[in-house]
């Protein structure tokens, strides 16, 4: 049976419809969206392999290409823009992924024939574990297998849009809003981290009670070396020596790779040195191998910054923690 | 491409400036033809040269079909046509399928010996393109219909974009004659259009992906250590889910079509309303249990024969349309089940029950006892393998020490709440249309819904998921 629509003597009026559809959906969605800006919200985007997959494509047959690798705190320590402005002839790219160790895209664009630019590392010794080499395969693979140029599109469009508009925040939700209000009795207050379209993100630490956040950061650390324990020097040696296979790969075709030790503070450092002492582990990746390394301990124009969370910086201190790691490249 | 994304709807008002310009038919047509294969190469754009050969071959050997005189060269050609189509869909959906059981049963005999599964990837849409071409040569064959003297017509037919990947699957005899001239779009054809997409969306990216998705999801991924209410409830929403998921790829399909001045068939009617199996049939995927009636079910035998006769013929009719939908025994179970039902439901009604079985109560607790049916058969349908759909089932009846899975807040209110309406909307509207619900309503109350369906759309959605009947 066809979907025809059947003649009825009742007068549908589809266009006063649209007109009071237009109108309901304009003055809500204005309202609603002034009333978030009014509260301090902030449009915010959410990555996702689609999104990723559209810079990691911009990357390819780029030698102009300048990119960022890491986790969480080069998605909010290194400012972009700054970046940007300091090296107008090239083109900066995050290929960040929060709360995973980036070798796996390191060994990607190695692979990655086309791939001739220039890589910023954001690791800790840790980064090297072999249990967290793959932790960015997933994103990886993905693009090598799944995305096609449509789906890179498609996200980069709805990215841009949502990244216009407030009420499309992920922390807005349906779920989250009804959850907040019918758990917690109120509406979903503007969290402290924006994801941004160029999957940077930007961390305001005034919203939140930063005493709570950091008691948390320096626990799960802690945890974290228990359940797993550093990883011999043997181990730490072995794996070096398969990231410098990598990166002389990359050397190979006239690109570039730059390892940065970002800084944690309150007590996360200690743990940090204590499960992998500096000069024991990272002091000896450029001592033994032919590569530049910047550690946040050796500049003091680096360590200075106060850490809100004990292992992330603030919005207000990005651009000048950026500002000034591009002098200490100059430096170099 | 998705209806769900923006990349969609940018597409779409490209082709409806092109549609609505001043240029002939016949340009027109070239253009949404063209469109129809930039729609689906988006996706991977070199499996476009299956839809081409698919295109191509079912034309000629439709032709050879009706320039043939003797019965004996009919029967080649149909064959031909059978062998390609079907062959084309047996390498490409079943080959890992047939080798994973040939090596299990050379392996149960003691052989070593091990075929590796090639690996290929399932083009999107196969089954729906290749049942519509299949139809087409079939018509010619019993001859229902003439070979269409359009070649372009011809190739519309199989790729016209807003069913090409998921349906519903149309006949040459309803499509074709669409092709001769544009239609005229009056507003009310138009508006529905973009009604039932927005409604279409809504069922999709809103219930199925926004709030059944994740909680089935959450359950399934751990069926073995779920307690009886979890397990029910995944069970009872995964029902929701996949109505709400292809029948809202359904309406979206069907709206496209219809700005576009053609008129697609009703896929669904309220299927969850339905009394009795054979009743559910004729409201779930429509389009396919008529194909499967008309091309398998009537040429078997259908309703001739005796009581066996009729039984294998229903059975072996489900059976394939269960494997049609996926390359697994589960599906093939899930096809049985159905099979059954509908055996049984036979036999029931050759009794002669009281009048009170008529009565409305007891129509609601029929259609009540259907849906439960259907819903244990759609449980082995979602599982991933038998082992899951035994764990669901045991602790559906409380025979595993379970855990609860699925945390009772707010949110689960709403869901649970969204899922009775969903199912009181099923049995509110089940002798009407959408269209006709949509137009018969006063302007005021059907913008208050669209407005909430498009404020749900734009802050509601559960991401850009693809619709779980393009795997098929």
């Amino acid at each position: 049976m066809l979907s025809s629509i059947s003649s009825s003597d009742l007068k549908p009026h589809w266009a006063r419809c649209w007109v009071a559809l237009l109108t309901m959906v304009l003055v809500t969605l204005s309202s609603y969206e002034w009333w978030l800006k009014f509260n301090s919200y902030t449009p915010s985007i959410e990555s996702n392999k689609d999104l990723w997959s559209y810079y990691r494509a911009q990357v390819q047959n780029n030698p102009n290409a300048l990119v960022i690798l890491g986790a969480s705190r080069a998605q909010l320590g290194l400012h972009i823009e700054t970046i940007q402005n300091a090296y107008p002839d090239k083109e900066v790219v995050e290929l960040t992924i929060n709360g995973q160790a980036p070798m796996a895209t390191l060994q990607s664009l190695a692979d990655d024939q086309t791939f001739n630019g220039q890589v910023w590392l954001s690791i800790v010794a840790q980064s090297l574990e072999p249990i967290y080499w793959d932790m960015q395969a997933a994103n990886n693979d993905f693009f090598n297998n799944k995305s096609s140029l449509y789906r890179r599109f498609d996200a980069y469009v709805t990215a841009w849009i949502r990244s216009k508009f407030r009420f499309f925040s992920p922390e807005l939700s349906l779920r989250k809003i009804i959850e907040g209000w019918f758990g917690a009795g109120v509406f979903p207050r503007p969290f402290y981290v924006v994801g941004h379209l160029d999957l940077s993100k930007s961390g305001d630490y005034s919203k939140v009670d930063t005493q709570v956040l950091r008691r948390h950061f320096v626990e799960q650390k802690r945890q974290n070396y228990v359940d797993q324990p550093p990883m011999s020097v043997e181990i730490w040696r072995r794996q070096v020596n398969k990231m410098m296979r990598y990166v002389n790969q990359i050397r190979s075709r006239g690109g570039d790779v730059i390892l940065i030790r970002m800084p944690t503070d309150h007590g996360h450092w200690a743990l940090d040195e204590q499960a992998y002492p500096k000069e024991l582990y990272w002091d000896l990746i450029s001592q033994q191998n032919d590569i530049q390394t910047i550690h946040f301990k050796d500049w003091p124009a680096l360590s200075h910054f106060n850490l809100p969370d004990s292992s992330h910086l603030d919005q207000k201190d990005a651009m000048v923690y950026t500002q000034n790691l591009l002098k200490v490249f100059n430096y170099h | 491409m998705l209806f769900n994304s923006v990349t969609f709807i940018l597409f779409f008002l490209w082709v409806l400036m092109v549609h609505y310009s001043p240029l002939s038919w016949s340009v027109k047509k070239s253009h949404l033809l063209l469109s129809s294969y930039l729609f689906y190469a988006a996706w991977n754009p070199p499996f476009i040269v299956l839809l081409l050969l698919s295109t191509f071959w079912d034309w000629h050997v439709a032709n050879k079909i009706h320039n043939s005189t003797q019965i004996s060269l009919r029967r080649f050609w149909l064959i031909v046509s059978l062998t390609l189509n079907l062959g084309l869909l047996v390498i490409f959906k079943y080959t890992g399928f047939l080798l994973e059981n040939f090596n299990l049963l050379v392996a149960e005999f003691g052989f070593q010996w091990q075929i590796t599964d090639p690996g290929l990837i399932l083009p999107m849409g196969i089954s729906f393109y290749t049942f519509q071409t299949l139809s087409y040569t079939l018509d010619v064959y019993f001859k229902r219909i003439k070979p269409w003297q359009d070649f372009r017509d011809y190739a519309l037919f199989v790729s016209f974009f807003p069913q090409l990947v998921a349906g519903p699957i149309v006949r040459a005899r309803d499509f074709l004659p669409q092709t001769q001239k544009q239609r005229h779009i009056n507003q009310t054809i138009f508006s529905t259009g973009v009604a039932l997409f927005v409604i279409g969306l809504v069922q999709k990216t809103v219930l199925a992906d926004g709030m059944f998705a994740p909680m089935v999801d959450q359950v399934f991924a751990r069926s073995a250590e779920a307690d009886a209410a979890s397990a029910w409830i995944a069970s009872l929403l995964f029902s929701a889910q996949i109505f709400c998921d292809f029948s809202g790829y359904s309406l979206c399909a069907i709206g496209v079509a219809m700005c576009l001045g053609f008129e697609l068939p009703i896929n669904f009617r309220s299927p969850f309303a339905a009394i009795g199996f054979s009743d559910l049939w004729r409201r779930w995927h429509i389009s396919l249990s008529s194909w499967l009636r008309d091309y398998l079910y009537i040429p078997l035998g259908g309703n001739r024969g005796g009581r066996w006769t009729v039984g294998r013929n229903l059975m072996l009719t489900m059976l394939l349309g269960g494997l049609w939908h996926g390359a697994a025994w589960t599906f093939v179970l899930w096809g049985g089940l159905h099979g059954c039902y509908l055996i049984a439901e036979r036999g029931l009604k050759q009794i002669n029950w009281p009048s009170w079985f008529s009565y409305m109560w007891m129509q609601y607790l029929l259609s009540l006892v259907t849906f439960l049916f259907v819903m244990w058969a759609f449980v082995v349908f979602r599982a991933e393998n038998m082992q899951q759909a035994s764990d669901l089932f045991l602790s559906m009846w409380g025979l595993t020490e379970g855990q609860r899975l699925i945390q009772f807040n707010a949110w689960t209110v709403v869901v649970l709440c969204c899922f009775v309406l969903l199912m009181l909307g099923q049995w509110l509207f089940r002798h009407r249309l959408m269209t006709e619900v949509l137009n018969g309503t006063h302007w005021m109350l059907r913008s208050l819904v669209l407005f909430v369906a498009v404020i749900l759309l734009l802050l509601a959605s559960g991401g850009s998921d693809a619709f779980i009947y393009f795997q098929f």
